[in-house]
């Protein structure tokens, strides 16, 4: 499926998928909610706003009344799916004991969930629960607000009478001796049943017709219910992560204040490394990323892809401060091994998503993120692809994020990012640490690695960290001294 | 009295060495013996659509409930019995045959049962209807059915026999005499053991624990086909673990390749996964084998019904005599209630 907004296996490589699973809706209706996100559109600014607002609205809400909110989980919990019954009591249809059941203990949780709402003060637009007394009524025809459901005597009086009935022969039953009448009286029980079960079916009937007069509030709480949950769950997000409500750009510019992906934060944290967030100030047109391997390059993009999705799902964003635009489309691409099984070479599989590419960025408006593209064909060729895309796309009004090895990329009229690197890291001390404990060279690497992006002129060299890496993690040095020698003709 | 058999007993699961050995008969005659003592809940260990399709149509006796009582059934099943019913709850528990609801009768009437047939469902089945205050539970079991739900989740087991296994009384004895030693195997007691065998059973079906208490595990899709595999692992081996039945191929084709069984116990979840003859059983005790379980099943007693459907009845003294010779049990004719 074609999709502007990054394809299935996409989401999952910048982390979406990890986001939505942590995303903890309680009930069916707000699992509804859940399986609906989508991205707002640029003709919905305002609605966009105010599901920020909404969320903030809710982060206040769940800090401040810890009591009342965990009384509404409580009852969420309760909630069972009833639009089954919903939908078939709308087509007339005749509703049975336990759907009535169901629908009672719905009613009873909403008045209680109605409650709380209104001791929260609550005043969103999108959750208002109406009064479902008149359900109750019909399902508690003897005031007992008990959860509990029966064809109730109070229904007919024919009703009485036949159970009236039933229980006499029943009691006849149980005091007769002779086989042959206890026979006979068996057979009139039966008759008895039948009755009941006739006359039992005649008031669910009626039931169901009052009942479907009512439907269209039913449906309306079970709508305000699964929003309430996922705006909770939203909130709740938005909490763990110290999530912040970005603003809405009208120009295509983007600006991230330490931004960060919670997959990645999630691992590092685990295992007991640092984690660095980043931030980048992007505009229209072509910025290049260029920097050292193992310098996250690739995390930068993933993270600035998931955000903006995120953000135009109407989450909060994963940063201190985040402002952009509604964008029409949002790409992400790199050379995963997803799209080579495929069939195609991973290089075929880059141009293929190129060319629909470049047919939305002549229409609209969006963000385009290339990881290291045509890293799988030979450099030089790999080279000019890059530049030219590079350079056609920084003629549009979207924003291309380019992270590439290739130097010469960036133009004059182009941004350009470095990842610091291990620019500022004291060589010599690198090397004597890895010598002391070279098990561990990767992760000490890691640990001198400055993630951070730093804004350099357009005719800045590409970082000679391959190099640098190379002695560090202990290549045989006859190779070493081979390679310097290229280094040493190109200066 | 059938009152002092339960009596100490909270979860009671009946159950039948087979067919039209009186299991439904059980359950009305402690109904009715002991209805007016107790709230009762109901209960079955859960049948798939083939089983329950055989059941309705043969027109088996119900099972008949007093007033106040309160069944745990799946929805189809609900529907078919003629008791006025409160809702008490839907417990989200789903079966092939519907969601298990529990209900109360508001009148006396018979009822048509199909519960969960996995054991976590039905502890929490039991003790939801434990919470709406019933006194006693009886849960309708099964022996041969292929459920994963076993008696062993009650505290106290019924087993049911009767003429309706064989026409020959003196095989009926002996079926039923030996189904009692199985059901009733020991269970092991070390609990550091009992640590390790559960985080065998979490993950595999087959595991093996060593004299200085360390464990390994096998992948195996079941637990039948794998004597190979524990003939060659049995080594030094206190225990050997078995997620799953034990059959007599298994036995016979471990006991023909090896003699390192001797004094190695073989671990069951309970006594039920034990599908075994007493030859073969007898055998591999013989040889210095030995059989626990990790829940132990208490039989309370044994009902016996001398009349088979097939036409033909054995002596009912005759049967109480022989039955009461093997097995150290309370054992009832629940047709006239008498026992002892």
């Amino acid at each position: 499926m074609h999709t502007k907004f990054l394809d299935k296996n996409e989401r999952k490589q910048v982390g979406f998928d990890y986001i939505i699973n942590k995303l903890k809706v309680i009930t069916p209706y707000g699992q509804q909610e859940k399986k609906n996100i989508k991205v707002f559109k640029r003709d919905e600014k305002e609605k966009l706003i105010r599901e920020y607002d909404y969320i903030e609205l809710t982060i206040e809400i769940i800090e401040e009344n810890k009591e009342i909110l965990r009384d509404i989980e409580e009852i969420l919990f309760k909630i069972k799916d009833i639009r089954n019954s919903v939908k078939r009591c709308k087509n007339f249809n005749i509703l049975d004991e336990i759907e009535l059941y169901e629908v009672k203990i719905f009613s009873l949780l909403n008045e209680e969930l109605r409650r709380l709402i209104e001791q929260l003060g609550l005043s969103i637009k999108d959750i208002t629960l109406k009064s479902l007394d008149r359900v109750i009524d019909l399902l508690d025809p003897e005031g007992r607000r008990i959860p509990t459901f029966q064809i109730y005597e109070s229904y007919s009086e024919k009703l009485v009478e036949i159970r009236k009935q039933k229980c006499s022969i029943e009691k006849k039953i149980y005091l007769e001796v002779d086989e042959k009448n206890i026979k006979e009286l068996k057979q009139a029980r039966l008759n008895i049943i039948i009755l009941e079960k006739d006359e039992e079916l005649k008031i669910k009937e009626v039931i169901s017709n009052k009942l479907e007069k009512e439907i269209e509030k039913i449906e309306n709480n079970i709508k305000s219910i699964g929003r309430f949950d996922f705006l909770i769950a939203k909130a709740k997000l938005a909490i763990e992560y110290k999530g912040r409500k970005p603003s809405i750009k009208e120009k295509t510019v983007m600006e991230f204040d330490k931004i960060f992906n919670p997959e990645i934060l999630d691992i590092l944290t685990s295992m007991g490394e640092n984690f660095t967030s980043t931030s980048v100030n992007i505009k229209s047109g072509t910025t290049i990323i260029t920097g050292a391997n193992m310098g996250g390059k690739s995390v930068t993009l993933k993270t600035i892809a998931l955000n903006l999705l995120m953000g135009m799902m109407g989450f909060f964003i994963f940063a201190k401060k985040a402002a952009f635009p509604i964008l029409d489309f949002i790409y992400f691409v790199s050379d995963d091994l997803q799209s080579v099984s495929k069939g195609l070479s991973t290089f075929g599989a880059e141009i293929i998503k190129l060319k629909k590419i470049i047919e939305d960025v002549k229409e609209g408006e969006g963000f385009i993120s290339l990881d290291e593209f045509a890293r799988g064909t030979n450099p030089i060729e790999g080279s000019y692809i890059v530049e030219s895309v590079s350079k056609y796309l920084n003629k549009f009004s979207s924003i291309s994020l380019i992270a590439t090895h290739y130097d010469g990329v960036a133009k004059e009229d182009m941004e350009h990012y470095q990842v610091v690197g291990l620019k500022n890291v004291d060589f010599g001390l690198l090397k004597h640490r890895i010598n002391m404990d070279k098990s561990n060279s990767v992760e000490i690497i890691q640990n001198y690695m400055d993630y951070n992006l730093e804004k350099i002129p357009y005719n800045h060299k590409v970082p000679k960290d391959a190099l640098n890496i190379s002695i560090l993690l202990g290549l045989d040095e006859d190779v070493i001294r081979l390679t310097k020698k290229y280094y040493d003709k190109e200066e | 009295m059938i009152s002092d058999l339960i009596e100490n007993f909270k979860t009671i699961s009946i159950i039948g060495m087979g067919e039209n050995t009186g299991k439904t008969t059980t359950l009305n005659y402690i109904l009715s013996e002991t209805g007016d003592l107790y709230t009762f809940g109901l209960t079955s260990i859960g049948r798939d659509g083939e089983e329950y399709d055989s059941i309705t149509f043969t027109g088996k006796p119900q099972i008949y409930v007093e007033r106040g009582t309160y069944i745990a059934t799946a929805k189809q099943t609900f529907f078919n019995s003629d008791i006025t019913k409160e809702i008490i709850a839907t417990t989200g528990i789903n079966t092939p045959m519907g969601e298990i609801i529990i209900a109360k009768a508001l009148n006396g009437g018979y009822v048509d049962l199909a519960g969960p047939s996995i054991n976590i469902q039905m502890k929490k089945i039991c003790s939801q209807m434990l919470n709406m205050g019933c006194q006693k539970i009886l849960i309708d079991g099964a022996l041969n059915r292929k459920t994963q739900a076993s008696p062993s989740v009650s505290d106290g087991t019924i087993l049911t026999t009767g003429a309706a296994l064989s026409m020959n009384i003196d095989e009926t004895v002996d079926k039923t005499i030996f189904t009692v030693r199985l059901l009733s195997t020991m269970a092991e007691e070390d609990k550091e053991i009992l640590t390790i065998i559960k985080s065998i059973m979490d993950k595999s079906r087959i595991g093996f624990i060593y004299r200085d208490k360390t464990f390994k595990t096998l992948e195996v899709l079941t637990s039948l086909e794998s004597s190979k595999e524990i003939v060659e692992n049995i080594d030094d081996t206190t225990h050997v673990v078995i997620k799953g039945v034990i059959s007599d191929k298994l036995i016979e084709d471990i006991m023909s390749s090896t003699k390192k069984h001797k004094n190695v116990s073989f671990i069951v979840e309970d006594g039920t996964k034990l599908f075994l003859r007493s030859s073969t059983y007898d055998k591999f005790k013989k040889m210095g084998g030995i059989f626990k379980v990790v829940k132990p099943i208490t039989i309370i007693g044994v009902t016996s019904n001398p009349v088979s459907p097939y036409g033909y009845e054995y002596d009912n003294n005759e049967l109480l005599d022989k039955l009461r010779a093997g097995i150290n049990l309370p054992v009832f004719n629940i047709m006239d209630g008498n026992a002892y």
